[in-house]
């Protein structure tokens, strides 16, 4: 390439060679260097720094101050001073004209071009008109960067104080160029164009391989023409070149071509398959966003091929919802999930299906196995776990547990824990607390219960039934008797594993609903303290002649009854009294009352062939005692002796015949025994162990106990619910009722559910307490009395 | 020991900054590293459009600007090789002159001639920072002077006619009421 | 060598002798030399077929600084303070500040303190204009102002950019807390403006 002189000095027509240097001087080495670059796509160093030249040169000398005026026989003006400078109005500077001149060659040169090469491609169609497109948008885009850094000291000068002087329709170069493009070859072109990439788009998803490279490269341009005009400088793009002229068409194109797909396909295969389908093409049009189209049309696009794949059909997936769970589809159903998830609402109905279903296996369960059951804790809470883990595991695997379906599993098995085939024979909705914590009992006494992790493991899943029952102070109550049974009993498996189970229920439930459990096992702690300095005690005095061990239970924490009328027998009364004293020394104050239908002993035989040591209740050793002043006493006098009540007397004895330790000197059924009959000593008695225990708990008094145990819960729930309105009313100071109610309900909800004429009652009540009153002229306003 | 000669023998290859060769107006040959070359933007924009090509042997030539002027641009540059870039719209923000670096107060001690050229040569290859500091160097010299000692210091003609100037004194009579 | 001359020419004036005479001269004063060319016109000169022929001096610079008779008459053509310059320029004081690109003169002075801004006005018509134009003070504007909104713009279309300056209240304050010194000379600006329009 020739070296061009740059320098102009003298050069051009002005023979003072006065620094203005026109258009007509450098245009055309510029020109042919524009060409250049649009033509061959390439240009060297050396000639873009000339080019850059020459605009500088040019931009920079018509600025010039230091012209004069042309020799003696221009017009001469008599005023003195240089040239220029003593122009009135430098306004209007030739600066403007000139920065004009260039700009509108460039602009002419630019569309000349253009005009030209459209030409060559106006007739083309599908990859034709796209390979035409794309390679010359290349090299359009590479030639006018080169163009744009020439002519940087125009834009940085010219173009900026334009834009700055609010001229409209000048542009950077750069810019230029795209708005020429746009007008000259887009316009004209891009109706074949779009459609060309339309019919691409559609032949890939027909399966075929395609050249993507063209799409992008199409797309890519058409983003780029969207170059916001009005500020030139601030290069942020509006993209509505390519939503206007590709993105409609598209989607429009998207939705026809999804529509009668994904009905053929429906018409013609189960549902099944057709969400794997609908996965598949999802999946495909998220890949095509990645690879071609511009990332803006993520959205649309998606919520387009949603709607057409998934939405329009939503009844068919609900239905058939139903049946993939009565299978047991799950990875069926985890896709539905995923694909319904998509769907604004979608969710709701799949819930709702998915409740009634748990629910309705849970009662069926249940109701296979009710018979059994009601008396057999571990089968029902087996029974009820067994449905919970299964759908657990569902909503975990196939729902992502999904709140929603949470909430759905949680509703559908508190609904049929709490009533169900076993509650509804039972008639009680206590019925399930009941057996649950007769389960725990089970478990915490047998000792089955080795392994920490099983351990661990099986209170976990006891937990999970707990948090679904409702009436969590019967599950209290009878678990706090139980444990109760457990510790005075010794029959505890170990303590470890009662505290766990005590600190779970404290997460769950708090504090409070623990604290009695926790002072019964420090009340078995203290006894134990007790009975070491007892027996300190005794050793420093007279020591007893038989062995004594007593727990001192505070009577608050414990669920037993107060003693039934009984005399205790002589032999144990040196006992009582010795402690009795020892007791009241230590502790002024209390009063200790004996629970002797918990008490028990061991006593040993000399009267049989061999030497045999039962280990009796209280009751039993109080009448065998007897024995050793008379070999026959009638049943009255039994009775008398021992103070004991018919009832509870009859069952001691019967318990007696049967093991063939006494008997019936009348020829009577047992169960037919009358005060008169006389009972004796039965000598013949035998047993294969030397040990035996013959202590059986009262019968009658179990009973009774249940009865207790229920009205003793009704009246703390009177107690727990007349306590949270007060302090709801105490801190309202007025409540509507209805408001009142269900901050009522809300309150108790951790323990039990309160029924509403329960509460009405409690509210009446405290009316009669003064706690409250209603306010007078507004209907069910209630008012809080300091 | 073989290998680790080999190594060190590309390693000292790949860290070797590319070059590129600017030519003055009067034929004189400068050797840049390009990050440096790069500060003038016409240059950095070039680059980016044409791509580097290490076997160019070809000097760049820059037709408005001589040696002396090219050597002080290029020393400049290699001083200022690692100063952040320019924010990017600096035009609004308050204009100070008294942020000169001592670096650059000493290297623009020059005389006018020097300095204007600087300024010129700083306008043509678009190196922003050397321009503002350049101008500054100006603004710098007239500040506090009267109108006279403005004419003296660059040879400014006076072409007001007596009556010009006596309304030109009153409509700026306010920068002499301290 | 010089790019602010790069034809080599600083200065090219034509001149009549001051009235009655009709004396022509042109002074030009290149990079090397000083030129003087003098026609001498007279009622013959009229005459179509007369040629003229000028008289032509051609000296150096440091000749001219000692032709104190060329001197005089530069002095009668042209003035003194012509003769102050040109004698500058052959002591190769040459003005490149004037001779720079207006949009550099602008991005110099956007640097100076008003007050010098004020006094540069008063050396000579170009930097008259050229500190009382719009461009300077809408970048004095925009380099004072946070942000200037479009309604900003439309004003200063109508009323100018120095105007705006004076009269925007807000940044009156914003300045008066920075400058203190600086806020002075605007209020005071402001008052001989009023004075002027009353006159």
């Amino acid at each position: 390439m020739s070296r061009r002189p740059v320098n102009h000095g003298n050069g051009g027509a002005n023979p003072h060679g006065l620094p203005y240097i026109g258009l007509d001087q450098i245009w055309e080495d510029l020109q042919q260097g524009i060409r250049q670059v649009y033509t061959s796509q390439s240009m060297e160093k050396v000639r873009y720094m000339e080019l850059y030249s020459h605009v500088y040169n040019y931009c920079t000398s018509v600025y010039r101050s230091g012209s004069s005026r042309q020799g003696p026989n221009a017009n001469a003006s008599p005023s003195s001073g240089r040239g220029s400078s003593n122009k009135k109005n430098p306004g209007v500077t030739p600066a403007h004209l000139v920065g004009m001149e260039l700009y509108k060659k460039l602009k002419q040169y630019l569309q000349l071009y253009l005009t030209d090469i459209l030409k060559s491609g106006e007739n083309l169609l599908d990859e034709d008109v796209l390979l035409f497109y794309t390679h010359r948008w290349k090299d359009y885009q590479f030639s006018s960067r080169v163009l744009n850094g020439v002519c940087a000291y125009l834009n940085r000068h010219w173009v900026r104080r334009e834009y700055d002087e609010g001229r409209k329709g000048i542009y950077e170069i750069y810019s230029l160029a795209l708005v020429i493009w746009r007008e000259n070859l887009f316009k004209p072109l891009h109706k074949q164009v779009t459609s060309a990439v339309l019919n691409l788009i559609e032949k890939e998803r027909n399966g075929e391989t395609i050249n993507t490279s063209l799409i992008s490269g199409v797309l890519r341009s058409y983003v780029e023409l969207g170059l916001n005009e009005n500020s030139p400088f601030n290069r942020t793009i509006s993209l509505t070149v390519y939503k206007e002229a590709f993105e409609v068409s598209f989607l429009e194109n998207t939705e026809r071509y999804y529509t009668a797909e994904s009905q053929e396909f429906l018409a013609q295969n189960p549902v099944t398959e057709y969400m794997k389908k609908a996965e598949a093409r999802l999946t495909e049009e998220e890949r095509r966003v990645q690879i071609y189209l511009h990332e803006s049309t993520h959205e649309q696009l998606a919520r387009k091929c949603e709607l057409v794949l998934i939405e329009r059909h939503l009844e068919q997936f609900h239905s058939e919802f139903q049946s993939l769970l009565n299978d047991d589809k799950n990875e069926d159903l985890g896709r539905m999930f995923v694909l319904v998830s998509k769907i604004q609402n979608g969710l709701g109905e799949l819930k709702s299906l998915l409740e009634k279903h748990i629910h309705s296996r849970g009662d069926s369960a249940i109701e296979q196995c009710y018979t059994t059951a009601i008396n057999d804790p571990p089968l029902y809470v087996q029974t009820i776990l067994n449905v919970h883990k299964k759908y657990n595991a569902l909503v975990e695997s196939s729902f992502d547990n999904d709140p929603g379906f949470v909430a759905a599993l949680d509703k559908a098995c508190s609904r049929f824990i709490n009533k169900n085939a076993v509650t509804v024979a039972a008639n009680s909705s206590s019925k399930s607390p009941e057996l649950l914590a007769r389960y725990c009992d089970t478990l915490l006494k047998n000792g089955k219960v080795s392994e920490d992790a099983e351990l661990e493991a099986t209170l976990k899943e006891i937990m999970t039934v707990f948090r679904y029952i409702d009436d969590k102070d019967v599950f209290q109550t009878f678990y706090s008797k139980m444990l109760a049974r457990r510790l005075v009993q010794h029959t505890s498996a170990s303590d470890d594993a009662e505290a766990q189970m005590i600190s779970r229920l404290k997460q769950t439930c708090g504090f409070e609903y623990t604290s009695k459990l926790q002072r019964m096992f420090q009340d078995i702690g203290v006894s134990k303290d007790l009975n070491e300095n007892f027996r300190g005690h005794l050793q420093k005095s007279t020591p007893l002649d038989i062995d004594f061990t007593i727990q001192v239970l505070c009577s608050g924490s414990w669920p037993f009854q107060q003693c039934v009328e009984f005399r205790l027998p002589v032999e144990l009364e040196k006992s009582y009294q010795r402690f009795t004293d020892f007791y009241a020394q230590q502790h002024t104050g209390r009063k200790l009352s004996w629970l002797y239908q918990m008490s028990k002993g061991e006593i040993v035989t000399n009267c049989f062939k061999s030497r045999y040591t039962f280990q009796a209740s209280t009751f039993q050793m109080a009448i065998l005692l007897q024995y050793n002043s008379a070999s026959s006493y009638t049943v009255q006098q039994l009775a008398d002796s021992t103070k004991l009540k018919m009832d509870i007397l009859l069952q001691v004895l019967h318990h007696l015949l049967r093991c063939k330790i006494l008997q019936c000197k009348d020829s009577v059924e047992i169960v037919d025994l009358k005060p008169h009959n006389e009972i004796e000593l039965c000598l013949a008695y035998k047993s294969k162990k030397l040990r035996v225990n013959i202590n059986k708990p009262v019968k009658t008094e179990l009973k009774q106990e249940q009865e207790v145990t229920h009205k003793h819960i009704e009246e703390n729930r009177k107690m727990l619910i007349q306590a949270a309105i007060v302090r709801i009313m105490k801190m309202r100071k007025q409540q509507k009722h209805q408001q009142l109610l269900s901050e009522v309900l809300a309150q108790l909800s951790t323990r039990f559910k309160p029924r509403v004429p329960v509460i009405k009652k409690c509210i009446d009540s405290l009316i009669d307490k003064e706690y409250l009153e209603r306010v007078e002229g507004e209907k069910d306003t209630y008012q809080y009395l300091a | 020991m073989f290998s680790a000669n080999f190594n060190g023998y590309f390693f000292s290859k790949n860290i070797k900054m590319p070059t590129i060769k600017l030519q003055s107006h009067d034929n004189e040959t400068f050797v840049v590293d390009v990050e440096i070359a790069k500060q003038s933007v016409i240059i950095k924009t070039m680059l980016e459009d044409l791509g580097v090509d290490e076997d160019d042997e070809e000097g760049i030539p820059l037709p408005n600007v001589n040696a002396a002027i090219l050597r002080k641009v290029i020393q400049w540059c290699t001083q200022h090789k690692d100063d952040p870039p320019p924010p990017e719209d600096d035009e609004n923000k308050e204009k100070r002159t008294d942020d000169i670096p001592v670096w650059d107060q000493e290297f623009l001690k020059v005389d006018q001639g020097t300095l204007f050229e600087l300024i010129l040569a700083a306008n043509y290859l678009d190196i922003k920072g050397l321009l503002a500091v350049t101008c500054k160097t100006v603004a710098n010299m007239i500040k506090g002077k009267s109108p006279e000692e403005i004419r003296k210091t660059f040879n400014i003609k006076n072409d007001f006619t007596e009556d010009e100037e006596a309304q030109v004194k009153k409509e700026n009579q306010w920068c002499e009421e301290k | 060598m010089k790019s602010l001359f790069k034809d080599g020419v600083l200065l090219e004036l034509s001149e009549q002798a001051p009235s009655p005479s009709k004396d022509f001269v042109n002074m030009k004063v290149t990079l090397t030399e000083f030129q003087w060319n003098y026609w001498k016109i007279n009622p013959s000169c009229l005459r179509s077929d007369t040629r003229l022929a000028p008289t032509e001096i051609k000296e150096s610079h440091a000749d001219l600084l000692n032709d104190y008779d060329m001197q005089t008459d530069i002095k009668r053509f042209f003035g003194a303070h012509m003769l102050e310059y040109v004698k500058e320029l052959c002591s190769g004081h040459f003005d490149y500040f004037p001779r720079l690109k207006k949009s550099l003169q602008i991005y110099i002075m956007s640097f100076m303190e008003l007050e010098d801004i004020g006094r540069l006005a008063q050396t000579s018509k170009h930097f008259r204009e050229l500190c009382n134009s719009e461009q300077l003070w809408e970048h004095i504007v925009e380099s004072h102002c946070d942000t200037i909104t479009p309604d900003m713009r439309l004003f200063a279309g109508e009323v100018g950019w120095k105007h705006v300056f004076f009269t925007n209240k807000l940044q009156l304050q914003a300045q008066m807390r920075r400058h203190q010194k600086r806020a002075l000379f605007v209020a005071k600006l402001s008052e001989t403006k009023l004075s002027t329009a009353q006159t």
